[in-house]
Parts: structure tokens; C-alpha cells; sequence
């Protein structure tokens, strides 16, 4: 601690004072405030089992003239709900002589403060959440979220229309588009939670400022796109593992598009409670308490016990004093723009303001530029990048005792192995999700070095401000209560270098203090940032390296992360091309393509060498053509565009499209399709890749149109194996305990999992299940009835890509056979498709649980579609002449036209039946079909009737008729002799239609007047049951 | 004096005040009870303390052999008991004579508790031994 203490005077020497402006110092405006009380049990959602409080408190400037003011919403964390005297509890509502503690009443010190500056500060209550949170399985992080934003709406409407308790007070005075939130304890998870629910809903606030103020991760959710501070107090014995720290770790890299910047600060004297006044022992009656007392009962940690002597804790007042300064420049850069505390929190300042009462050695914060403003050198994420950096340059390690990337798979979720408390970005909650993959680094000589080269895209420096990584010392490898210092050195291209100590830029590889248990010290990384401009004497256009040189210290260990370039604008560089696929080879012929070009392009041009092309950023390509091909990227930006090419990258290998021969069909009817394939099972579909309409070689449909259909043969796939092939290679025995082991692996492509062996000692139904993550989702579970000694369990799991599968065996019944001596040689893996990474037990690579010899095979291979087409030819009508009448004896013409060839049926009386045009006298009434087919073969009919009547002249005996005259223009007469009366007269015309009639004729002679008709042939018929004549008769 | 005396009572008044709101020592948390809830999906663990429990930002957690569970209650907001939830199926599949220990909070490690390797760590995170579960002192309704 003494040598802590005098580094930190030379330091503080180095660094004598601040030169930004103090932000924790009161504002000008006088400050009001009120409280608001809706009950105890109004609010309701589905979310949460108990109705919610509506109570808060707002402070506000007594002045409202300059509003509207930007709105901070203040959320507490879980904390008893009501006392008695100085006894407490967690119900709710408090009832008799139990009040309830007004945990939102805590912050009023900064909600006052914030206020002086102008802003509306309002601060809830949710004692309800906390009293039955624990019985939810989101801990009422959901609810939490609701609350603020049902807080917000009766905000919005006091801003807007007034209401009670306000009145009009507040009417136009929130600026609700500009809105900074603060939780704290389970509300900071709670903040977190309601940015999320509110762009949910479609932002209907602007939340533009987060805070988490030593906040629960239980549900690690994630929010990018808005300015977020952690606030991690070092001695919190309450959430003893930091967690919130992941608020920062997890959203760094998630989204390439996020322009808002990540701070986490640490506070290595605070505590958990003393943020809030009430939770603060003195402060309140009752529930308050010093929590690091929760983990050191006694308090007797040399940095975290408050009795040790010349311990490192804050007093109550100097840790409010720090939220002051430290959240106060938080909201008034991002809330209230007031960008001159920028310094504080780009960590370009590392003194803090003196309204904190800080001294330099007890702050640190982490800055984590957004993506426009940084170009990442290594983000020290995978094994990877021990070799190779982020701009896919050469990194370099010499002389170094450990150089190790840690923490980024399960066999290494550690860095340090003293796991969670003692190592917060590591920190493994109910969920299988790995923390902060970070660098070890240990030396122990002055040669030693870690070096990233640099690309010549990126050798002018003076486009950026700070150079800029995060680190932390290993208390486990460093000597203890030292403080380090390195050099960083760049070299310019002719080899002149620029070295300057970290030590005098930063305080943060300071040996983390205390040593309590399993709990302290423990690393949490800081950043540490250079200005560029300090490094002298070289070329500053023309850079080649960044150099980590440990020529100082003469040995000692650091963990890192996060190295990369800043600037105060944005850094506008050409893009890097780069992608990859799924995979490279392919029986189905589907890939999918990755871009993971750097610079954010915003264009993309895809060859993907079988001539097809997409401007797409991740396309999905289906070859259609077996070959090997070449696949280019080429990205564009404002500042320029690069390609990239993998040369004979892709190599598909179809199964050969089936054969199979379209048919038809007239009009509309069934058909049958037939294909031919490799043996293999054909299917039908109605497009390529579109609904399946039927499996096998033939296909029968009734079509009333011409249809396409899609045929694709699918072809088993190659059985591969995977795992260790048995149990010999190491020694282990069989592992009874239920439910609690099994194996994490990743599927890179998608397969049906067929089998895989199992050692039982005994026979007996066991359960099988694949979940997407220990603790996770159930994605496959299978009871299997396993006889005693080996046998092959058959699963069929099919599984889809995912990182962190889980496999294991749950129920009473395990007893199956484990190594469990080291033997497993992690990852097994068939490259492209899938991994077996490790167990949950710990050391994680040390145990090998039950599965061995998967049996794994990939999707189905696919040919290429064929298309094949049911024509339906449109039907089609003849056309014929009219039904016609004659007279018995006379011929007429029957004609039929729309085909190319024709046949009439009967045949009888006709002249040509085979003819479109023919003459027909039949000597009877007939109905002839004519039936033509057309050029495509398809047949049409149609019916046609001769209608034959009488004869001509045939008269009874000494009948005499005349019609005078005949022709005529009209007017007829006509004179008979002989006949009997009475007598009917018809005309009819040449088409059988009757066209006059005269009954009941009783004269000889009779005028017949036919004006009416049109010129032309007309027969003219008498008769009555004695006789019957037609004669013809023309009229002109 | 007397002024001496005086600082002294203070001095461990406040002590003992600053302290007397959580449970700390392991005597003073014990199992209680296993009853079935009212419609025998959930098993209900009960734990006391003579003392009281944490209300914090941490959860509680019961480490039943290797099994972990988290929901938890206060019955009728009362500090000296919690109540955990246990589904009856998972209940079945607990081993008889498993220790139990409850945690206060969630730490990976303590799941580690099966004798592959790990079990030597002990428990981290501040933790109480409750004894060993006993599946026969379930009630039935």
C-alpha cells in the first residue's frame, strides 16, 4: 500500500490538476420539488403477479420560465419495503403500525443537484417489485421497465394537458424527447430493461442517456445505440461480482452501426448502498447497512473493511460526492450537451474533478469509442488474435512468460481461475454466456514485447487523437501491492520510435487492493489512453507498429483488451474487404455469405463466380451448376472501396438434375408426370424451393391450366463421426449425479445428429435433451430405454446453426460412462459443420460426459431443379351454320369452321362427312355432330339439326290452289277449289321460322298481305287434317 | 471518564446497529420445513434465520447437491423465513442426503459441486450449510 501510495504522488505530480471543468458543482437554478402518490396498488401488468405503487418525487427548477427541460428518471433497486421502528420487512403494501421506506427518496441529493443545473428530475418508487421480484423468473426486470415507462406517460401528460397533482405546472416545461435514466442496484438491470421496452413500443420517448449505478446482469440483456455509464463500486458486497460491468463488455462489438459511446466506471472505495441516503446507516432508521459487511462480517479487509486501519473505503458523503461529480458529467454531456466534461469521460482527463473529493488512485473509468470514431487494432477477441489483429496484420510476442488470449471459450472462461467475484468480466451467471475475452500477458525482462503491425492503410496517425486499450493488473502473477508501468512505442517507417511510460498517462495498473476470500482483489480493466500528438520525433504519417515494451517494471503480469485508435470526429477510412462463408463445400449448393469487411462499407457487390451477382450485405447464393468458383466482395464507402477475392473458394457438388418430360392436356383434366433421378428421392414442388406438392417418381394432378412443376432429387448425405470414437482413450468411470453434466458444442451447418454411443452401468430409460444453452431452451428431448454396457442411442436430433448447444442427460437416471482424467482433447470438430468445445464441469476441458461417437449428417444433398410442364391446351369451339328446315327432297349446306379437320356423324344424306363445308338432304329430321380437331390434336363437337317437313306440292284430289301473283310485292291472293275448310296458311322462311300465319280460312279466295316481309324466298304452306300443300313463294 | 464510556457505548451501539440487519452467522440459518403448495406442483423449501435476511440487489440461491434454485419468497414480507420453490418433478430427482447450502447470489462455481474435481473449492459468495436434504421429511397435505 506504501508503494501504491508514493506512485501515486509522483503521479499525481505528473498529472497535478484538472483542466476541465468541475460538472458536480451546483447549477444556477433554485430547486422546488413535490411528491406524487397514485396508492399503493394501482398499476398492473401482466408481467408481475402484484399490483405496483404509483409514487415519486420530481425536482425541478423553481423557475419553469426556460423550460422545457431535458427529464432524468431516477429508478431504486431492491431494498426492504416498510420498517417499524427499526425492524423491517419485504411486504407490500405496509400495513398497521409498518410504514413504507421511501428508497426513491435516496437520490434526492443528485436529484437536486441535476435540478440547480435545469433539468426535471423525477425519482419512483417500486417497493411492490421489490417485495415479490424474487419469485419471477426476470427478477421483475420486465415489470421495472414498464414501471418507468407508466411514470413517463403521466409525465407526458402533465407536460401537455396538466392534471392532478400538478395543475398546469409543468405544461410545456418537459422535454420528454430527451430523457436520461439512472438505476440503480436491480433498477439498474431495470433501466436497461425499460430502453429496450421503449424502443420496443417505437421510442415513443427519447432515452438518450443510461446509467447503471451497481447494477444486477441476472438476464444479461443488451442495449446498444444509446450513451450507457456503468458505475461499478469496487467494494460492493452486495452484487460481489460487479456484473454490470457487462453492460459495457457485451454491447462493445454487438452492433456495427452503434454511434453511441460505453463508459464503465469503477469507484475502488465505494460501496453498494451508500449511493442511496436511505439504505445509508445514519441516515434512515432502519434497513440500512454497510453491505460489504454482507461478504467481510466483520469488516475486516485492509481495502473494503471499514475497521482495518488506513482501509481504502469512502466515507457515506465522499461516495455521494463521486456520484455527484461522475454522473452529473454523464447526463450533461449526452442529456445537456455541455461536451467540455468530454474529458472526463473519454478518460483524457484521469483527475477527478475536485467536487468528488477523489484522488486520482481512486477512479477509473473505461471509455469505449463509438464505431465512427475508432478503428480497432486488436480487440483481443479468440485465439486469433494472438497471431493476427484486427486489421488482419501480423501481431508479434517475444520473450513473454504468458501470452494467452483467455476467456473466450468455456475451457477458458477464467483468465485467472479465481472465477467470478474476483474476476467480474468473467463472470458466468444462470445462463451460459462467456464474459470478456481479454490478452494475458506476463514478463519478466526488459526485452520482452507485444507488438501489433499495422496495415498501409492505416499508417497516418494524425487522424486520431488517443491511442487507447483497457488493462488490469493480475494480482496473480504480479508481485503483490506493486504498481506497473510498460512503455508503448510506435515505430515510423524509418525506423524511428517514439516510447512513452503509461504511468504517466494513467494510474490503472495499480495491484488491485484487498484480499478477502474469494472476493478481493480482483480485476476489473480500465482504459488507458495516449494522445498521439505526445508521441515526438517520428513520422507520425507513416507508422508501421504499436509496440508494448516491459522494459519497466522488471516483471509482472496484465490482462488487456480493447486496443485501438480514437478520435474526437469521425474517422472516415476506406473499407478492408473481407467475408466468409458458412460453408465452402456443398452437395445442397446453398451457402450463405458473410461480409466482414472493416471501415463500415455501404455498398456490397457479390461475384459469386457461377455468374450470378448480389449487392446484398449477407446473401444467401444457391449454385445451380457443380464446379469449383471463385467469389469476390467488393465494398464501398464515401472514402473509397476495396475488393477481396477467395480464388477457388466454393466447390459444390449437386446430385444431377432428375429427368422427366413434360405432357398435356385439352382444355383441363388429370395428368401423369414421370421422372427419373439417381435413386434417390425426387420431390415435387410448385417453384424452386417452394411449397412441396408431392414425393416419388410419379406425379399425378388435375390441372385446369398449363402448371410448371419443380423437381429436385435429395440424396442422402455422408455419414461422418465426430467425438472421441469410444471411452478407451482416457480413464474415467460412470457418473451417477442427475441433470448435472454434459457437453457444449457449436453447429457451424446445419445436420440431423443420428447417434451417438453410450456406456450405461445398468439398463434403464434415460432422457436425452439438447438445449440452446445450459440452463437454456429445450430444443430436443428423447427418452431412450439404454441397456446395460455400450450401445448406439438413436437420436435424429435435428439441429440448426447455433453457438453453445448443451447435450446431457436429465432425470433421475444417469449412470453413464465419463473421463474424467484430462484425457479430452478439445474441440473435436469436423470443421464448417461442428464442434464439441467442452463440458460445464470445471476445468471444463478436463471431463468428457457420455456421448461419444456422434453420428452426424449433413442436410440431404440437392440437385438443381428441372422444370417440368403440363400443358393444358385452351379448349375451343367450331362454329356451325343454323338449324335449318327443308322441304323433304330439298338439299342444303352444312358448314363448320375453327378446326383443321372435321367429321359429321350420321353420315346419312350427307355429301362430304369429313369436309368442314357439306350438302345435306336427309329424307328425315336429323341432328348431325360435327366434331373438328385443331392444330394442337385437341377435339371440339357441336350438333346441328336438318329439320325435314313435308313435301312440296302435294295436294289431296282436284285440289286447286293458286297464288296470284308469285312473285309478289306483298299482297297475295289466294284461290283455291276443291279443298276443305277450314284451312291454315303459314309462310314460313328458308330457315324453318314461321314468319306469318292465318287460321280458321273459310274462302276460296283470301288476300294474304306479306308487306311486312323482306325480299326473298318464302315457302308457303295451307293445310288442315284433310291436306297439306307448300308451295314456294317469292317476294320482291 | 466517563466521556470515554460514553464514546465507547456509542461507538459499539452503532456497530452492533449497523450490522444487526442480515443474517450472518451460520448457526442462525437452518432448514425448517418441505410442504407440498396447494396444488403439488411445487414443492416449498423453508429456511430460517434467527437473525434476518439479506433484502438486497443479490438473490438467494439453494444448492441442493448439484441442483440450483432461485425463486424464492418471504412469506408474508417477514425476514425470517424464505421460502423456495421447488417443481415436483425436479424434487423427484434430487439425491436424498445431498447438502444443501444457500448462497447469496449466483456464482458458476458452486454448481460444481459433485465430486468431479471441483467440490474442493467449497462454496464461494456468502453461504450458509443447511444440513442434507431428507426427502421423507416431506408433508403431505
Amino acid at each position: 500500500m506504501k508503494i501504491i501510495l508514493l506512485l501515486s504522488s509522483i503521479f499525481i505530480c505528473t498529472l497535478s490538476f484538472s483542466q476541465t471543468p468541475d460538472p458536480g458543482l451546483p447549477g444556477e437554478y433554485e430547486v422546488s420539488s413535490q411528491e406524487y402518490d397514485f396508492g399503493d396498488e394501482t398499476f398492473v401488468t401482466p408481467s408481475f403477479p402484484d399490483m405496483i405503487e404509483v409514487i415519486g418525487s420530481v425536482h425541478y427548477p423553481s423557475d419553469l420560465s426556460d423550460g422545457p427541460f431535458p427529464v432524468l428518471v431516477f429508478l431504486h433497486g431492491r431494498h426492504s419495503t416498510c420498517y417499524n421502528g427499526g425492524s423491517t420487512s419485504i411486504a407490500w403494501p405496509c400495513t398497521g403500525s409498518w410504514s413504507a421506506i421511501p428508497s426513491y427518496q435516496g437520490y434526492d441529493y443528485l436529484a437536486e443537484q441535476m435540478a440547480s443545473h435545469g433539468y426535471i428530475v423525477i425519482s419512483i418508487s417500486a417497493n411492490s417489485i421489490s417485495s415479490t421480484d424474487n419469485t419471477t423468473p426476470d427478477y421483475g426486470m420486465r415489470a421495472r421497465g414498464e414501471l418507468v415507462q407508466h411514470h413517463l406517460n403521466l409525465w407526458k401528460d402533465w407536460s401537455t394537458v396538466g392534471g392532478d397533482p400538478f395543475g398546469d405546472l409543468f405544461i410545456g416545461k418537459l422535454d420528454l424527447e430527451n430523457v436520461g435514466t439512472m438505476g440503480h442496484s436491480r433498477g439498474g438491470e431495470g433501466v436497461i430493461e425499460h430502453a429496450l421496452y421503449n424502443r420496443e413500443l417505437g421510442s415513443p420517448f427519447g432515452i438518450n442517456a443510461v446509467l447503471t449505478l451497481a447494477p444486477v446482469d441476472f438476464n444479461r440483456p443488451v442495449l446498444n445505440g444509446i450513451p450507457i455509464m456503468n458505475i461499478a463500486p469496487y467494494c460492493d458486497g452486495d452484487v460481489a461480482d460487479l456484473q454490470g460491468v457487462h453492460f459495457y463488455d457485451d454491447a462493445r462489438y454487438l452492433d456495427d452501426d452503434d454511434t453511441m459511446p460505453k463508459h464503465n466506471l469503477m469507484m475502488l472505495g465505494a460501496n453498494h448502498n451508500y449511493y442511496n441516503t436511505v439504505w445509508t446507516p445514519g441516515e434512515f432508521p432502519a434497513g440500512a447497512a454497510d453491505d460489504w459487511g454482507y461478504v467481510d462480517t466483520w469488516q475486516t479487509d485492509e481495502h473494503c473493511g471499514s475497521s482495518a486501519p488506513e482501509n481504502g473505503r469512502y466515507t457515506p458523503e465522499k461516495q455521494r460526492n463521486s456520484l455527484l461529480a461522475y454522473a452529473s458529467a454523464f447526463f450533461r454531456v449526452y442529456i445537456g450537451g455541455e461536451n467540455e466534461f468530454d474529458p472526463i469521460l473519454k478518460v483524457t482527463d484521469v483527475i477527478p474533478p475536485a467536487s468528488s473529493t477523489l484522488d486520482p488512485e481512486d477512479i477509473f473509468m473505461s471509455y469505449h469509442p463509438p464505431t465512427h470514431k475508432r478503428v480497432d487494432v486488436n480487440k483481443q477477441i479468440g485465439e486469433d488474435a494472438e497471431l493476427t489483429n484486427d486489421l488482419m496484420t501480423d501481431v508479434e510476442a517475444s520473450g513473454l512468460v504468458v501470452y494467452d488470449i483467455c476467456g473466450d471459450d468455456f475451457g477458458e472462461q477464467y483468465c485467472i481461475g479465481e472465477g467470478a467475484s474476483q474476476e467480474p468480466h468473467n463472470k458466468n451467471g444462470g445462463v451460459a454466456v462467456l464474459g470478456l475475452s481479454q490478452l494475458e500477458l506476463e514478463w519478466n525482462s526488459a526485452d520482452d514485447y507485444y507488438q501489433n503491425n499495422l496495415p498501409d492503410f492505416l499508417t497516418d496517425f494524425t487522424q486520431f487523437d488517443q491511442l487507447q486499450f483497457r488493462a488490469a493488473v493480475n494480482f496473480a502473477t504480479s508481485p503483490t501491492d506493486t504498481e506497473l508501468n510498460f512503455n508503448i512505442v510506435l515505430t515510423d517507417n524509418l525506423d524511428e520510435t517514439a516510447s512513452l511510460p503509461v504511468g504517466d498517462y494513467s494510474h490503472a495498473l495499480f495491484f488491485p487492493p484487498g484480499d478477502y476470500g474469494t472476493v478481493l482483489p480482483r480485476t476489473m480493466h480500465n482504459t488507458i489512453s495516449i494522445p498521439v500528438e505526445d508521441f515526438t520525433g517520428i513520422d507520425l504519417e507513416n507508422i508501421k507498429n504499436i509496440r508494448f515494451e516491459f522494459n519497466e517494471s522488471a516483471e509482472g503480469g496484465i490482462l488487456i483488451s480493447d486496443l485501438a485508435l480514437s478520435s474526437n470526429n469521425p474517422v472516415l477510412l476506406p473499407p478492408i474487404a473481407n467475408f466468409e462463408a458458412n460453408i465452402t463445400t456443398s452437395c445442397t449448393g446453398e451457402i450463405s455469405f458473410t461480409d466482414l469487411s472493416t471501415f463500415n462499407p455501404t455498398e456490397w457487390f457479390w461475384d459469386f463466380g457461377d455468374g450470378n451477382t448480389s449487392t446484398e450485405e449477407d446473401p444467401i447464393h444457391i449454385y445451380e451448376t457443380n464446379g469449383v468458383f471463385t467469389v469476390s466482395l467488393t465494398v464501398t464507402n464515401e472514402a473509397g472501396s476495396d475488393e477481396y477475392i477467395e480464388t477457388a473458394y466454393i466447390e459444390i457438388d449437386r446430385p444431377l438434375a432428375p429427368l422427366a418430360e413434360g405432357t398435356s392436356v385439352c382444355g383441363e383434366g388429370e395428368i401423369i408426370l414421370n421422372a427419373t433421378g439417381a435413386g434417390g428421392t425426387i420431390n415435387w414442388y410448385d417453384s424452386p424451393g417452394g411449397t412441396l406438392l408431392g414425393t416419388g417418381t410419379t406425379y399425378e394432378d388435375y390441372i385446369t391450366e398449363t402448371t410448371n412443376y419443380y423437381i429436385q432429387e435429395e440424396m442422402p448425405n455422408e455419414l461422418m463421426s465426430v467425438g472421441p470414437p469410444n471411452r478407451f482413450f482416457g480413464s474415467g468411470g460412470y457418473f451417477g449425479a442427475n441433470d448435472l453434466r454434459g457437453i457444449f458444442f457449436d453447429v457451424y451447418s446445419p445436420f440431423i445428429l443420428e447417434s451417438v454411443k453410450v456406456y450405461a452401468n445398468g439398463s434403464g430409460i434415460r432422457k436425452i435433451q439438447v438445449l440452446d444453452g445450459e440452463g437454456g431452451t429445450v430444443v430436443h428431448s428423447l427418452d431412450v430405454d439404454i441397456p446395460n454396457g455400450e450401445s448406439v442411442v438413436t437420436l435424429n436430433f435435428p439441429l440448426e446453426v447455433h453457438d453453445g448447444y448443451y447435450i446431457k442427460i436429465t432425470g433421475a437416471l444417469v449412470d453413464l460412462y465419463r473421463i474424467n482424467d484430462g484425457s479430452p482433447d478439445y474441440p473435436y470438430e469436423i470443421p464448417g459443420i461442428v464442434a464439441l468445445t467442452g463440458s460445464n464441469a470445471d476445468p471444463s476441458t478436463d471431463f468428457y460426459y457420455f456421448f461419444f461417437d456422434w453420428k452426424i449428417r449433413e442436410s440431404n444433398c440437392l440437385s438443381p431443379f428441372t422444370e417440368v410442364t403440363a400443358t393444358a391446351t385452351p379448349s375451343f369451339e367450331i362454329e356451325t351454320s343454323d338449324d335449318v328446315t327443308i322441304i323433304a327432297g330439298e338439299t342444303t349446306t352444312l358448314t363448320a369452321t375453327g378446326g383443321i379437320s372435321y367429321s359429321w356423324t350420321p353420315e346419312t344424306g350427307l355429301s362430304d362427312p369429313d369436309a368442314g363445308t357439306t350438302d345435306a338432304n336427309p329424307a328425315v329430321t336429323t341432328t348431325y355432330t360435327v366434331t373438328a380437331l385443331n392444330e394442337e390434336g385437341c377435339a371440339s363437337s357441336a350438333e346441328l339439326t336438318v329439320t325435314v317437313e313435308g313435301n312440296l306440292n302435294v295436294k289431296e284430289n282436284n285440289q286447286v290452289i293458286s297464288l296470284q301473283p308469285n312473285p309478289t310485292t306483298g299482297v297475295l291472293n289466294i284461290q283455291t277449289e276443291g279443298v276443305h275448310f277450314p284451312y291454315t296458311i303459314e309462310v314460313l322462311n328458308l330457315a324453318g321460322q314461321l314468319v306469318y300465319k292465318h287460321e280458321k280460312v273459310t274462302e276460296t279466295i283470301v288476300q294474304v298481305n306479306l308487306d311486312n316481309l323482306s325480299d326473298g324466298l318464302y315457302y308457303i304452306k295451307l293445310y288442315n287434317s284433310k291436306f297439306e300443300t307448300i308451295e314456294k313463294l317469292i317476294i320482291r | 471518564m466517563k466521556k470515554h464510556l460514553l464514546l465507547l457505548t456509542l461507538f459499539i451501539g452503532c456497530f452492533f446497529a449497523s450490522y444487526s440487519s442480515f443474517a450472518q452467522s451460520e448457526a442462525a440459518v437452518y432448514f425448517n420445513s418441505l410442504t407440498l403448495n396447494q396444488d403439488s406442483s411445487k414443492v416449498l423449501l423453508s429456511i430460517k434465520t434467527t437473525e434476518s435476511f439479506i433484502v438486497g440487489a443479490n438473490r438467494y440461491v439453494l444448492h441442493i447437491g448439484g441442483q440450483t434454485f432461485y425463486q424464492s419468497f418471504h412469506p408474508k414480507g417477514e425476514l425470517n423465513e424464505i421460502i423456495f420453490f421447488i417443481p415436483t418433478y425436479d424434487f423427484s430427482n434430487l439425491i436424498a442426503q445431498s447438502n444443501m447450502v444457500l448462497v447469496y447470489g449466483f456464482y458458476h462455481q458452486n454448481t460444481l459441486q459433485d465430486g468431479e474435481g471441483n467440490s474442493q473449492h467449497g462454496y464461494i459468495g456468502k453461504h450458509w450449510r443447511i444440513g442434507e436434504f431428507t426427502p421423507e421429511l416431506l408433508k403431505k397435505n
